[in-house]
């Protein structure tokens, strides 16, 4: 069991004049489950590609499995590694199931056929992400947060045993926020996939991320069990927010609740009764 | 006695012939002029019904198209030409007057600075935005548009006229006339089917209605391109070869003057099987001037070659339809 | 959409059909029988029968065969542009080919001297083919070609090289003029057996190397950034898209001229017949855009009464409306 399937030492990068990440450490052991939390700009998407190999740190290195990026052969490095996140494309029809397909394209290549693994893998990754009723249907037919399962789906089909997610949550509803996580830690205990998801989704991570990567101004400020990194005091000063966190009474797990910032210290926490509707959503 | 110098200069002449010299030099020099006077002021109609008003002679002419400026040279009157189009080559000297421009594009500046007091212009051409700029500056501009034969012939006369030299157009356009009636009087038996065209690749086939339909009628022969509609339809090779022209000419219009041999190769179009295909320069035929009769002259020459080629040919009915 | 398996079929029947349509159609009158009698070498009958025999295999076979490939090597060359650019709108003229070939054609039609038959595919070719690389070099930066960045250096060389036209044709002698202009707008007459021959080798070629790239098509079509992290080698598989697209189009401009419309529309066509994959969709594309193309230029031959129209103008004129219908009948899709 390595505990550096993916690792990051002293990682720079500047998008311009723009420092970006300033000296980035860190470590996803094998089979971990772990969520790179921090604001919106804070790099880590940035981040994700240069584990991907899509950018070359200014400074420091990256390895995937012990190696660089760049000392893998390009389909090599997509049958260990699946990035996932972005908005699948709406220019042309295609059908659901044709763009989770092409999620196995390491595998068979150029020239290859589709085999009935390949198809296989497709049916199954459909299934986890509840979209067999969606197969036939266009990306351009159905909702974002369809959408955004199919990318996942493709993720999922594409084998990997690292799986990089980047906000992958974005258009989901709470019930397949839920159903995301699971499928991810499902993977990851059924099939070993080792996954570095970046959100910003502060309730949800705490309930299934085993390791939590705090990242703000580019630097990683806290590292750990959600425990030991989700603290006011970090919650403050990556999100620039006043934040409670307590313990969740039925499952234990840290329960961030942000605080609303016009909160007197003469009001109490409850809602008051019967005063009418306050302000509107 | 020496010679008389002419009236540009006056040289000392020996002996007692002085007293000759200023009544002669008087009547040299009132009878030119004497002729024009006569004329004007003037009132013309030109081709667009505008009457135009010339209070004396042109002295300063412009010609904004070729075939004008060949009629101003037929009559003499050369050197009053002051401006001429970059595309006015003929007779040679016309090429070393000075360019206004072109025919589409005349040069309202240039035409301006060459201060004249006459345009030559043509409604087959020329813009007539611009021609209503000159005549707002107050120059007088005279339109001419043949469309066929006696329209230029027309057109020479009235632009004698205009020029103050009335019977030198009535002379040149009756010796034109008197041509072109000696080649549609011709005795004939046989009317050959006669392409013209005007590009050859694509092939380009002059239709009714043009210049060149009405030369080859008038020279006896029958227009292969008649079916088609339109002035200049586009033929493929199929039409070639369903026309069957016995003559085909080209007007060689500085370029392709040949046919593909991809497309001469084609022995159901007689012309081709007999190499009955002759080329013509395409000015002769393009400007609607003096030169069309030469054109007609070298058309009845072909079609009358032709014809002693093909003393008795059975069963010409039919005619080039589709 | 179709079930895709009886598409080929289909498809490839209608080309059959289109060809049989264009042999038999024209302005010297031929039978179907003729046509049979001719294209297997039988007994032709008579001088009209030879003559009609003649008409078929010299003029309207390869005219067929032309149209065939031309608007097949259009349409395949469509399919990839749209790829490349992941623009829907993109068409095999949009990156320099078609300004380039026009700026060849009108050199060699307008500055050389007497009949440029032969020089005039190669000027045109070679035309394409320089604007085409210009397009890509300097749209090209270290980080490799972006899509913006081809369509931004596409417009800006196609409009100089518009410029360049315009003064063409406005200084050449008036004579050569119409002939140019013709050839602006497409004409399938220029094919001889031997050009044909060739046109034949290049296009096999060219939409050879597109089908086997047609996996990389799928996956550019998820954008560079996706495509890359699926094992794609984006750049690579970008610059030889983008050359034998180019290349493709430029050879069949180089025969025929500026043929508009066929590239844009049959792929949106083929794709709702056989669907995004680009391995069903390129061979679609081509049946497809043959047999549109040999239908239009039969169109062209017959259907004017003053002689032949240019057969750009047919696809210009028939191409708007499919258009228009394409677009209503995928309303309800974003």
């Amino acid at each position: 069991m390595r505990d550096d399937l993916l690792a990051a030492r002293g990682v720079t990068f500047r998008y311009g004049e723009r420092e970006v990440l300033a000296g980035v450490d860190l470590r996803v052991g094998e089979g971990e489950v772990a969520i790179l939390l921090g604001p919106n700009g804070a790099g880590k998407s940035t981040l994700l590609k240069i584990f991907s190999g899509l950018h070359r740190p200014h400074a420091g290195e990256v390895t995937v499995l012990g190696r660089s990026p760049s000392s893998y052969g390009r389909r090599e490095m997509a049958r260990i590694l699946s990035v996932a996140g972005q908005d699948p494309p709406l220019d042309f029809p295609m059908s659901v199931e044709e763009y989770v397909l092409l999620g196995r394209f390491p595998h068979h290549g150029f020239f290859g056929q589709a085999t009935a693994q390949d198809r296989e893998e497709v049916a199954r990754a459909l299934a986890m992400t509840s979209l067999e009723g969606l197969k036939t249907r266009g990306l351009g037919e159905i909702s974002a947060g369809e959408r955004q399962r199919a990318a996942l789906a493709r993720a999922i089909a594409q084998g990997a045993k690292v799986m990089l997610l980047d906000e992958p949550t974005a258009f989901l509803d709470i019930y397949h926020r839920v159903a995301f996580y699971e499928i991810v830690t499902r993977l990851s205990e059924s099939r070993g996939v080792t996954a570095l998801i970046a959100s910003h989704d502060l309730s949800l991570c705490a309930e299934y991320g085993e390791k939590i990567v705090l990242l703000a101004g580019g630097k990683i400020r806290a590292v750990g069990r959600p425990g030991e990194v989700l603290t006011p005091g970090n919650i403050f000063e990556a999100f620039g927010v006043a934040a409670v966190c307590d313990r969740n009474p039925v499952t234990g797990s840290v329960r961030v609740t942000p605080v609303r910032r016009d909160r007197g210290k003469d009001r109490g926490g409850d809602a008051r009764e019967g005063s009418g509707p306050t302000t509107p959503f | 006695m020496k010679r008389l110098p002419d009236s540009a200069g006056m040289t000392a002449v020996p002996g007692g012939g002085r007293w000759l010299l200023f009544p002669v030099l008087l009547l040299f020099l009132s009878a030119r002029p004497a002729a024009a006077r006569a004329s004007f002021p003037l009132v013309l109609e030109d081709a667009r019904g505008v009457a135009v008003q010339l209070a004396s002679a042109p002295r300063r002419v412009v010609s904004l198209a070729p075939n004008l400026t060949e009629i101003v040279f037929l009559l003499g009157q050369e050197e009053r030409l002051v401006g001429v189009t970059r595309y006015c080559n003929y007779p040679p000297p016309a090429a070393l007057l000075p360019r206004i421009g072109g025919i589409v594009d005349p040069d309202v500046e240039r035409i301006v600075a060459a201060a004249p007091d006459l345009v030559l212009c043509t409604t087959d051409g020329n813009p007539r935005e611009r021609v209503r700029v000159l005549e707002g500056m107050g120059i007088p501009c005279f339109a001419a548009g043949p469309q066929n034969l006696a329209a230029v012939f027309e057109t020479i006369e009235k632009i004698g006229e205009i020029l103050g030299v009335p019977e030198r157009g009535r002379k040149e356009a009756n010796a034109l006339r008197a041509r072109a009636e000696r080649v549609s009087r011709e005795k004939r038996s046989l009317s050959p089917r006669v392409l013209f065209v005007v590009s050859t690749s694509p092939v380009i086939a002059a239709g009714n209605g043009t210049f060149l339909d009405e030369l080859v009628r008038i020279a006896g022969g029958r227009n292969a391109a008649a079916a088609f509609a339109g002035r200049y339809p586009r033929l493929s090779v199929e039409d070639l070869i369903r026309a069957a022209p016995d003559v085909v000419l080209v007007a060689a219009m500085s370029g392709v003057e040949e046919f593909s041999p991809d497309v001469t190769r084609w022995e159901e179009v007689p012309a081709f099987r007999e190499g009955d295909v002759f080329s013509l320069d395409g000015d002769l035929v393009t400007r609607p001037g003096p030169r069309m009769v030469a054109a007609l002259e070298r058309v009845d020459e072909v079609i009358s070659a032709w014809r002693k080629r093909h003393p008795r040919v059975v069963g010409r009915g039919k005619g080039a339809t589709r | 959409m179709k079930r895709p398996v009886l598409a080929f079929p289909v498809l490839a029947a209608a080309l059959a059909g289109a060809v049989a349509l264009s042999l038999s159609a024209g302005p010297v009158p031929v039978s179907l029988g003729q046509v049979l009698r001719a294209l297997t070498g039988g007994d032709a009958g008579g001088p009209s029968g030879e003559t009609a025999a003649r008409v078929v295999l010299s003029l309207r076979l390869p005219r067929a065969l032309l149209g065939a490939l031309v608007g097949g090597a259009l349409s395949s060359s469509g399919v990839a542009f749209q790829a490349l650019l992941r623009n829907p709108l993109a068409d095999p003229y949009i990156l320099g080919v078609s300004g380039g070939a026009a700026v060849g054609a009108m050199t060699a039609r307008l500055l050389l001297r007497g009949d440029s038959f032969l020089p005039l595919p190669l000027c045109a070719f070679l035309g394409a083919a320089i604007a085409a690389s210009a397009v890509f070099l300097l749209a090209r930066r270290r980080s490799g070609v972006s899509r913006e960045r081809l369509i931004l250096m596409g417009v800006i060389v196609g409009a100089f090289l518009n410029a360049l036209i315009m003064m063409m044709v406005a200084l050449s002698p008036p004579g050569r003029i119409p002939g140019a202009i013709y050839w602006l707008m497409g004409d399938l007459s220029l094919g001889t057996p031997g050009r044909v021959g060739m046109l034949a080798l290049y296009v096999g070629g060219g939409v050879g190397c597109l089908f086997l790239l047609s996996r990389g098509m799928d996956l550019l079509l998820l954008g560079d950034e996706a495509a890359f992290q699926s094992g794609l080698p984006v750049e690579k598989v970008k610059t030889a898209v983008y050359l034998t697209a180019s290349l493709l189009a430029g050879s069949v401009v180089a025969i025929s001229g500026l043929i508009g419309f066929v590239g844009l529309i049959v792929p949106h066509g083929a794709r709702s017949i056989v669907g995004s994959g680009h391995r069903r969709l390129l061979p679609a594309a081509f049946l497809l855009g043959g047999t549109f193309l040999i239908v239009a230029d039969v169109l062209a031959r017959t259907a004017g009464p003053s002689g032949e129209l240019p057969v750009g103008a047919v696809t210009a004129l028939s191409g708007a409306p499919f258009f228009l219908y394409l677009l209503r009948r995928d309303r309800g899709k974003p």
